[in-house]
């Protein structure tokens, strides 16, 4: 399977989609960078969010794995911070680990996925994990109904989706 | 203990009378009240303004949280709240729509048995391809923009009526010896940048184990960015660098170079006159009387035919004072020196590593 660097935000949502397991029939290893893991699995918000349970239980069975920066990638990780102001800790690493490595990277925002392209890596857009990862018709409806939803994604950007999953089940 | 400093402020009375209310409903003394509010707006304002930031592109939701002080759970539903919508770009919906498409082993599916079906005895001419394309065609399946460019190129060297089309081409181009083979085994060329590099570099052991067992008479290389890693191949093979071309791959502007770099590589080798018992002169000759590229010739002459950049070609011609445009009387740039050089591929050999002569001088 090919590793893909998984950013916070991605991680969250589809940890309240239930879609976490979604990576291994999509031919991905997910690899989560540690600052992406404070970020999502800290006990300190677990009550309040459980889907940080979720993502820390994830963790500990091998659904997702952890991946240890180099001391090349964590230098590249704090250059990305200094020189692209708005993006997160978590970003970065996933970035640089991504990038030394030739890895995909799945990250959220239509500016991450920019700025991916612009460092040379390949963005994947949650949405394509769902798609790749999801067989069912019904429940890749529901769940991109509910990501729509949280996300208060476009109405015509949901129609153009609801649209491909109908001509995917078609062929 | 918090270090406090006594402040004073105006309010406006209406303002203080609510404040008393408040207080008194909550329990607490006025100034307690007040510092918890302000610590509430506080940090109300640094998220109002996080999202702001997000909501105008400046950051991501995780910058938003750092720059807030909550967590990115918290920042996340406050995005949510505020209605700031998740836009997705075109390159999702193509990734999407390619999802459809044939995968990876569809793509290539049989074409390893194609390609040992048309595998002629003897090599004469190895072309060397990235990989197959991603929407399924390829040169063996007599489908795809490479088959078509290269037997027009046949057909430009050898005369329309004598190449067959479709797949009769294919066993007429492994009967001449030709053969295509492919650095990766799998579509690149939708992948970006390092990832498809290192696919590249990951076909050089593949390509120096083919070079061994065919010893093809002549390399073809398509798309010069796989050059370094073809030469690599054949570096490790012993192969004659002197023998190997770099072509474009024949799509828009660059089919028609591609075209007639690859015919006049057949003209070549196909001459009835020993190409290495010819000389420069004399195929300078064929040509219509033209003097910049007997200049051109005469510099890589000078310089034993070895590769030379077009500037480099230019600069001796400006310094030798060989030639000058009638036009203007100025010496020619180098972009004139790469044009005369593909205006006539039967003179002059164009790779990576720039311009020489297509024949050695005896």
């Amino acid at each position: 399977m090919a590793p893909i660097l998984v950013d916070a935000s991605p991680l969250i949502y589809l940890a309240k989609l239930d879609a976490l397991e979604c990576f291994a029939p999509a031919g991905w290893e997910p690899l989560v960078p540690p600052a992406v893991v404070a970020e999502t699995a800290s006990a300190a918000v677990a009550y309040r969010f459980p889907d940080a349970l979720t993502i820390s239980g994830s963790l500990s069975s091998g659904v997702l794995r952890t991946v240890d920066l180099t001391a090349p990638e964590q230098e590249e990780a704090g250059r990305l911070a200094e020189s692209i102001k708005g993006l997160g800790r978590g970003e970065c690493e996933a970035l640089a680990v991504a990038g030394a490595r030739g890895s995909q990277v799945v990250i959220f925002e239509r500016q991450g996925r920019r700025i991916a392209r612009a460092l040379g890596i390949a963005a994947v857009d949650p949405v394509e994990v769902l798609f790749r990862g999801t067989r069912d018709r019904a429940l890749l409806r529901r769940r991109i109904s509910y990501f729509a939803d949280m996300t208060a994604m476009r109405a015509t950007d949901v129609e153009a989706l609801i649209a491909r999953i109908e001509r995917r089940m078609e062929r | 203990m918090n270090d406090r400093v006594l402040v004073n402020l105006r309010l406006d009375r209406d303002v203080l009378e609510e404040l008393d209310r408040a207080s008194a409903d909550a329990g607490l003394d006025r100034s307690e009240l007040v510092r918890r509010l302000l610590v509430d707006g506080l940090r109300r304002s640094r998220v109002d303004h996080a999202l702001e930031a997000y909501r105008d592109g400046l950051a991501s939701a995780e910058a938003a949280a750092e720059s807030a002080g909550v967590s990115l759970y918290e920042m996340l539903e406050r995005i949510s709240e505020a209605g700031v919508p998740y836009r997705l770009d075109d390159e999702v919906f193509e990734a999407l729509d390619r999802l459809g498409e044939p995968g990876p082993r569809d793509v290539t599916s049989g074409i390893d048995d194609l390609r040992s079906k048309y595998r002629p005895a003897t090599v004469s001419l190895l072309l060397v391809g990235e990989s197959s394309p991603a929407g399924g065609t390829h040169f063996y399946r007599a489908d795809s923009n490479l088959f078509r460019a290269v037997r027009a190129a046949y057909a430009e060297a050898l005369g329309e009526a004598t190449v067959p089309d479709g797949e009769a081409f294919l066993r007429f181009f492994s009967d001449r010896g030709g053969w295509l083979v492919d650095l990766v085994d799998r579509p690149v060329n939708r992948i970006p940048g390092r990832p498809r590099k290192d696919h590249v570099d990951a076909g050089i052991d593949g390509l120096h184990g083919t070079l061994v067992k065919t010893r093809p008479q002549r390399i073809v290389v398509i798309k010069s960015s796989i050059a370094g890693a073809v030469r690599q191949a054949a570096r490790l093979a012993g192969f004659d660098d002197a023998r190997i071309d770099v072509l474009p791959f024949p799509l828009y502007q660059w089919r028609r170079t591609f075209i007639d770099q690859l015919a006049a590589i057949l003209r070549a080798d196909a001459s009835a006159e020993p190409a290495r018992h010819r000389r420069t002169a004399e195929v300078v000759a064929s040509y219509a009387p033209d003097t910049l590229h007997e200049a051109m010739a005469a510099v890589l002459e000078v310089r034993a035919n070895r590769w030379a950049s077009a500037r480099a070609i230019a600069n001796e011609i400006a310094r030798l004072d060989l030639f000058r445009r009638p036009r203007d009387g100025e010496h020619p740039p180098p972009s004139q020196i790469s044009a005369r050089a593909r205006k006539y591929p039967d003179l002059f050999q164009i790779s990576d590593q720039g311009i020489r002569l297509r024949r050695t001088t005896s």
